[in-house]
């Protein structure tokens, strides 16, 4: 608040004109560290009721701040999180998609029912891994010398 | 129409970027020992989502055929080449993806299942490796030689690909 404000604000003081609220402000204003020594007896007047008040008012103004700071640094992280999690997913789904392929061909005929490359690949890969089953150690058995 | 179709396909499989590029077997994958067009000739190229899940593979590449004596030799060479390089690795240090599995019979490999050169993947700025394998069997079939090769990648180790498939093997049959 400009000085000449205050001083007005004073005047009307003294005058028994000022509302309750502009009160609360002249406090605060008096009240104020680098303030005029003249205005120390306002501060007087004004009792310690009205400057409890207003430091009350600030306090809580300040932490009214402080905590829409916090909720602000809170959500702006989540929201970091959010986005990357989802650049990530979104990256990988891309690769996938990039990478995926599924094709058979057969005799000259292409297939590309998924289900059945699946299944022709499966039976061509487990017919060679299980070969170190029954069939191989009974082979091993009657074949030492191998 | 066929033919074209053929030569279209072929030329295809050809430019695509299998990761198996590098191994001696990859002129068997690209159809130089058997031709593709070749009757009883099967292919299987699967990669990404479908292999990924089930499997913690990337690629799987799977062909089979029949295969006269020459062939058959001409195809071990090549597999054998690529085993010799496996185990002459400098400095390799035995981890669980290094099993391997081989069984000889009259002098000739029956099947083998071993790991090749491991692979650096860049995963969203992640490095990751991935292992390769080449499986290979080869068993009588009318007279002539059925074979079944197979190229793995992924991070899957060899302890996993034993699990997975000799459990689905179990199931099917």
């Amino acid at each position: 608040m400009h000085k000449n404000e205050v001083n007005k604000l004073i005047d009307k003081y003294l005058e028994g004109a000022t509302t309750p609220e502009e009160e609360l402000r002249l406090a605060k204003e008096v009240n104020r560290k680098d303030a005029p020594a003249e205005w120390k007896a306002i501060s007087t007047m004004l009792g310690q009721l009205a400057l409890d008040e207003a430091e009350y008012d600030e306090e809580m103004s300040s932490r009214r701040s402080r905590n829409l700071r916090t909720h602000r640094i809170g959500w702006a992280i989540a929201a970091s999180i959010v986005v990357v999690a989802g650049i990530g997913l979104w990256l990988n789904s891309r690769q996938d998609k990039q990478d995926y392929e599924c094709i058979a061909y057969v005799d000259g005929k292409t297939i590309t029912d998924e289900g059945r490359v699946l299944a022709m690949a499966e039976d061509a890969v487990c017919d060679i891994f299980s070969n170190s089953d029954a069939e191989s150690s009974l082979y091993k058995m009657f074949n030492p010398e191998e | 129409m066929k033919r074209l179709l053929t030569i279209v396909i072929a030329a295809t499989m050809a430019t695509s970027l299998w990761a198996q590029q590098g191994l001696n077997v990859d002129s068997v994958f690209r159809g130089l020992i058997v031709a593709k067009n070749t009757p009883e000739f099967k292919e299987t190229n699967l990669s990404g989502e479908v292999v990924r899940r089930p499997y913690k593979l990337r690629k799987m590449r799977t062909i089979s055929f029949l295969a006269t004596e020459s062939q058959r030799d001409r195809v071990e060479q090549l597999v054998e080449a690529d085993y010799q390089i496996f185990k002459q690795r400098p400095n390799a240090k035995l981890t669980d993806a290094d099993g391997e599995e081989r069984e000889d019979r009259n002098g000739h490999i029956y099947y083998i299942i071993f790991r090749t050169a491991d692979r650096d993947r860049n995963d969203a700025g992640v490095r990751k490796i991935d292992h390769s394998y080449v499986c290979y069997q080869c068993k009588p079939k009318a007279g002539r030689h059925e074979i079944t090769l197979v190229y793995l990648e992924g991070p899957a180790t060899f302890t996993d690909l034993m699990k997975n498939f000799k459990r689905k093997n179990n199931k099917t049959r």
